[in-house]
């Protein structure tokens, strides 16, 4: 697998993280839209890269 | 620099410009946008996405130094090449300015005084001075470290975010943090979004160095991209994380965040991720180690960062002088180390330390943000304008997305958005920022008016293209500085190698070996083609590996062309080549010899720009 893919997989990965990060933090603050709505961004824009890099490489 | 330049070390030297700004930017930003700041900078890295998809197609498609007043130069004319070479050197001028300016602040965890004026002025000014002298003596920049540093750096942001998240985020607080239309004002939001960009200082690296990048229209964009993909990671989620250690409260009956205070009132504007470090919700040892680590790794980054921008400086300098926009004189090399030193003693040096001398981190910001709105805002032009001459059935060899294709022309809807953002957030600052306003637009008319005025003395039209002679004055009878050398897999491009490094034997010469792809008609220019790749880029390896045996720099470039005669005839061109050394069997040639060697040198000896020396291989 090439650096720039590598690459993209680890981004994916860290975005996943933050997301979760974000869910959890925000849950154990008793809530709020704010946090969870960033959460779930960055929850979706790590697996919608990853998915897209995984679909054009078809691997 | 690494002797292949691929999408690893375009990335790593990209982020090690961007990734240092935001020692800076994160203060100078939350200034003006105070609770808005988390939003403002994901506002400002849409607008940098669209300005790296632009420089992503230009720097695939033209290679060489200068970025937009690269493109400029192809899509209109030589005056507006001017115009955006002369902002973007405006960019270089305050990148060494800035960067220099924020070493001390960080080197202050050993020494308090270094956080406030006169000393961190002081010390800004001994970098500077420090790294000109380095850089006209000829000191090679150790570029493995330097990778290594971006890497670290990387690292260690995300790590904050990390503990950041963990520790102190709370979405509540950033709620709490906004204060429409009062904290911060309407018009200091406007001006906040262009100084958020400062937090992308660097995106010219890439095109700076596109002329070293072996096989550019894969590797720059893969880089741009990626350097987008680190500057999301990073620039979206630190301010949400310092907005919620230093919220914003009421200081001296003013609404503000200590990350936007000077270190006089007791903030961090000056060193804020020292600041973002201290409040994380740390405590004892690990406080005092973090502190430590972070303004150590901050001021080695921002040294390096000045370092890019002094040599980003002398690169456009030397550029714009061969195309007659600047005078002669300051592309002249020193005669014993073979340095431009007027260009650096000039621009990297005099010019950033006027500019901190004030020791206003505000009237830096905006300054920076003045220039490299412009700059983009006529590089997103030359996209557009590039993409209406070239009409329907063109073949770009990279093509951002998104287009929309309407009337035959695929108008590229990220140069658009972009070019409409960045001109709006320039018009923003020359109307609400007095200071920035008269020295910005003084530098752009003193400017304009030296090139007027050198351009008649030359009797050159300011809109035609000119380039000036080679550098070095002509060469002697069998030396030659800029060569080069067409490589395929066999004997005779071997000897050919051998043959430009003799000629080439001489300290600053260069050789640029290339190797063509010959993509049919039926298929795109960027398509990959992995064997054929995989077999030009071993050629490459070895003409590289026979210029180290002599001690030469050899640059590996692959091209993708429909006729590797015309690509090789157009390098030579581009790069101003002296002599094209082209090797040929003298009989028996196979298929794929004859292919190259035969048609190809035949046109080569009639098109190149230059001298041209077949070479023979030895009977057999």
């Amino acid at each position: 697998m090439s650096f720039y893919r590598w690459s993209v997989v680890i981004f994916s990965l860290i975005f996943v993280g933050m997301g979760i990060a974000l869910l959890v933090r925000t849950a154990a603050e008793g809530g709020g839209v704010v946090g969870f709505l960033l959460g779930g961004l960055f929850i979706a824009l790590g697996v919608g890269r990853f998915t897209l890099e995984r679909k054009r490489h078809g691997s | 620099m690494e002797r292949v330049l691929g999408t690893p070390a375009l990335f790593a030297t990209a982020y090690g410009n961007v990734g240092s700004s935001i020692y800076y930017a994160l203060g100078l930003t939350a200034v003006y946008a105070l609770g808005l700041t988390p939003l403002v900078f994901v506002l400002a890295g849409i607008v940098f996405a669209a300005t790296a998809a632009t420089y992503a197609e230009g720097t695939a498609r033209f290679p060489e130094a200068g970025g937009s007043a690269s493109f400029s130069r192809h899509a209109f004319d030589e005056l507006v090449s001017f115009t955006a070479g002369w902002a973007q050197m405006l960019v270089y001028v305050v990148t060494v300015a800035v960067s220099a300016f924020f070493v001390p602040h960080y080197l202050s965890i050993f020494w308090e005084p270094l956080r406030t004026n006169p000393w961190d002025i002081i010390g800004g000014v001994i970098v500077i001075v420090v790294l000109v002298a380095l850089n006209i003596v000829g000191v090679q920049e150790a570029a493995k470290l330097s990778i290594s540093l971006a890497v670290v750096d990387f690292a260690t942001q995300i790590m904050l975010v990390g503990v950041g998240f963990v520790l102190v985020l709370s979405p509540e607080i950033l709620v709490d943090n906004v204060h429409w239309g009062v904290a911060p004002t309407w018009s200091n939001l406007a001006i906040s979004i262009p100084v958020a960009m400062l937090a992308y200082t660097g995106v010219e690296t890439v095109s700076n160095l596109a002329e070293e990048a072996r096989d550019p229209v894969r590797t720059v964009p893969n880089a741009y991209k990626l350097v987008a993909g680190a500057v999301f990671a990073i620039y979206f989620t630190l301010p949400l994380v310092a907005l919620s250690a230093l919220p914003v409260k009421e200081i001296d009956g003013q609404l503000t965040t200590l990350l936007a205070l000077p270190p006089e009132d007791g903030g961090y504007a000056n060193d804020p991720i020292l600041g973002v470090v201290k409040n994380i919700g740390l405590e004892g040892f690990p406080l005092d180690a973090a502190e430590i680590y972070v303004g150590v790794l901050a001021a080695t980054i921002l040294f390096i960062a000045t370092n890019a921008g002094v040599i980003g400086a002398s690169r456009i300098t030397y550029s714009m002088a061969t195309y007659r926009q600047l005078p002669e004189a300051l592309r002249r090399l020193h005669p014993r180390f073979k340095t431009p030193w007027l260009s650096l003693v000039l621009f990297a040096g005099i010019a950033p330390i006027l500019v901190i001398l004030p020791g206003d981190v505000n009237f830096v910001g905006t300054l920076y943000a003045l220039g490299a709105t412009l700059s983009f805002t006529v590089a997103h032009g030359s996209m557009v304008r590039l993409r209406m001459l070239d009409g329907r059935g063109a073949e770009i060899p990279y093509l951002a997305r998104p287009n929309l294709r309407l009337g035959g022309v695929a108008w590229p809807l990220f140069a658009i958005l972009g070019g409409i953002a960045t001109g709006a957030s320039f018009a923003v600052l020359v109307y609400q920022n007095p200071a920035t306003r008269w020295v910005g637009l003084g530098w752009m008319a003193l400017g304009l008016a030296g090139y007027v005025i050198y351009r008649r003395r030359l009797h050159v039209p300011l809109r035609a293209i000119a380039k000036a002679p080679p550098a070095f004055g002509p060469a002697l009878a069998l030396e030659y500085r800029r060569l080069v050398v067409p490589v395929i897999s066999g004997q005779p491009s071997n000897d050919a190698m051998d043959v430009a490094c003799r000629l080439a034997a001489e300290r600053g010469a260069r050789i640029v070996a290339l190797s063509v792809i010959e993509v049919p008609l039926d298929r795109q220019l960027g398509e990959s083609q992995p064997e054929l790749e995989v077999e030009a880029n071993r050629e490459l390896d070895e003409a590289v590996a026979i210029g180290d045996s002599y001690g030469l720099k050899v640059v590996g470039r692959l091209e993708r062309a429909r006729s590797a005669a015309k690509a090789i005839v157009d390098e030579a061109e581009a790069r101003d080549a002296e002599i094209i050394v082209i090797g040929s069997p003298r009989r028996r040639l196979t298929s794929s010899q004859a292919a190259v060697f035969g048609k190809t040198v035949d046109y080569v000896l009639k098109h190149a720009p230059c001298r041209v020396l077949v070479t023979a291989s030895g009977a057999s």
